[in-house]
């Protein structure tokens, strides 16, 4: 069999789930022509089915050396360094296979978008955990200071006034409720932060009038309403062709793309990565 | 599926906001599923009276409307023995952009201002068309009755 003969066998193989023997079959067409982007990348997709991520890595950067601009390379590449954690290279090699496919004009959907979106989320996750914890430390080391500090002083008076109870007693005292006072406020102060992390909330006006999800793909009627084309497009199909807030007919090819919105939120999502699966 | 994160939204912006003379939350832990209560408005002839509602929530809300019935009886030409209410915006005008708080609002109206020219309850109609003070009476008598 020829190279070509092999990579069409492997992927009818991959067509029925045999993901083993089409990845013989691809190994193969290597061994007999090793300078096909495609060879590599169709088993870097076998292996991302077989969840062998170093394997998945290894073949699409071999595909990437041979041609950089291979779209499915950058995706299953970047799909793999999302699953071993390499959080930034993965959100790299997406964010190219998203450029590229709009430039080479491949439709890929809303798959690598969404990919993009799963992998900041999951980035952002880990950050805030780490940022959690060390918080959480900075809270306790600074209370044992108070603490420590709180008793240093108290040995002071003590040595002071050796011989004086009643004045030492004032003093220390006093140490005692200014202690209380600064643990009391460092409390508050982390406790704040942690309330206002709870109470995260993506405002209205960045979301959709129907769904109320955060506008992905705004785009505004004539009425100067903006939704969300997904729930927008389906509200033409289902319900009528009206605009859902004003009632003034409206059909599909009146939409415009809301790009100052788009802006808008995208910035919103940068400074705000937990709303990104909102 | 966006009814369920819809949904917990307007509960959470009724619970923020309520309107005025109506109150509405899920029965148990069914999302879909909730009750409502209206009181009767002032100036109306069911003032005083506390009428519950029952709403089914479609699993494609907000493309399809929420299905609304009284449980509680009331004397009223757009609304029958079965609760069923004759609204336009729960049917023909639905819009998803309407909320629930905005149809509790409109069922508040309608109380006030009934529609005799599209009636569910031809007799009732006519009695407010032709008898207002009758109609008072009655809605008056069936609001002591069924909903205090």
């Amino acid at each position: 069999m020829t190279d070509v003969e092999l990579k069409n066998r492997g992927n009818k193989l991959f067509s029925v789930r045999k993901f083993e023997e089409a990845i013989k079959c691809y190994t193969d067409a290597i061994s007999k022509k090793p300078s096909v982007a495609v060879y590599y990348t169709n088993r870097a997709l076998c292996n991302l089915k077989l969840k062998r991520w170093e394997l998945v890595c290894q073949d699409c950067r071999t595909a990437l050396e041979i041609d950089p601009t291979v779209v499915k390379a950058h995706f299953f590449l970047g799909q793999a360094l999302l699953e071993t954690d390499n959080f930034d290279e993965s959100i790299k090699h997406l964010q190219r296979a998203q450029d590229l496919a709009k430039e080479q004009k491949v439709n890929y959907g809303d798959d690598i978008a969404c990919m993009i979106r799963v992998a900041r989320k999951r980035r952002f996750n880990i950050a805030e955990e780490k940022r959690i914890s060390q918080e959480i430390e900075l809270q306790t080391y600074m209370n044992r200071l108070i603490l420590e500090d709180r008793d240093r002083q108290i040995d002071e008076v003590r040595q002071k006034y050796e011989n004086d109870d009643e004045s030492s007693q004032e003093e220390v005292m006093r140490i005692e409720e200014q202690t209380d006072n600064y643990i009391t406020e460092i409390n508050t102060m982390f406790a704040r932060l942690d309330e206002r992390r709870r109470k995260r909330e993506v405002p209205d006006y960045l979301c959709g009038k129907i769904s109320f999800e955060i506008l992905r793909e705004p785009v505004v009627t004539p009425s100067g309403i903006t939704y969300d084309r997904r729930d927008i497009e389906e509200h033409l199909q289902r319900v009528g062709h009206f605009d859902p807030i004003t009632r003034t007919d409206l059909t599909v090819d009146q939409l415009i793309p809301n790009l100052a919105m788009k802006e808008v939120v995208d910035s919103f999502l940068t400074e705000n990565e937990w709303a990104l699966d909102y | 599926m966006i009814a369920t994160r819809l949904l917990k939204k307007e509960l959470q912006d009724l619970g923020r906001d309520p309107p005025a003379q109506c109150s509405a939350g899920p029965v148990g832990d069914d999302l879909f599923h909730w009750q409502a209560t209206i009181m009767g408005p002032p100036e109306s002839p069911f003032q005083g009276g506390v009428f519950f509602l029952t709403i089914h929530f479609p699993t494609d809300y907000p493309f399809k409307p929420p299905k609304v019935a009284f449980t509680t009886r009331i004397y009223h030409p757009n609304i029958n023995s079965n609760g069923s209410i004759c609204l336009d915006i729960l049917r023909s005008q639905w819009s998803p952009a309407l909320t629930i708080s905005k149809v509790l609002l409109s069922i508040c109206s309608l109380l006030t201002d009934p529609n005799p020219e599209d009636p569910l309850v031809p007799e009732i109609a006519r009695v407010y068309k032709t008898d207002r003070e009758k109609y008072n009476e009655l809605a008056r008598e069936w609001t002591r009755k069924y909903a205090m």
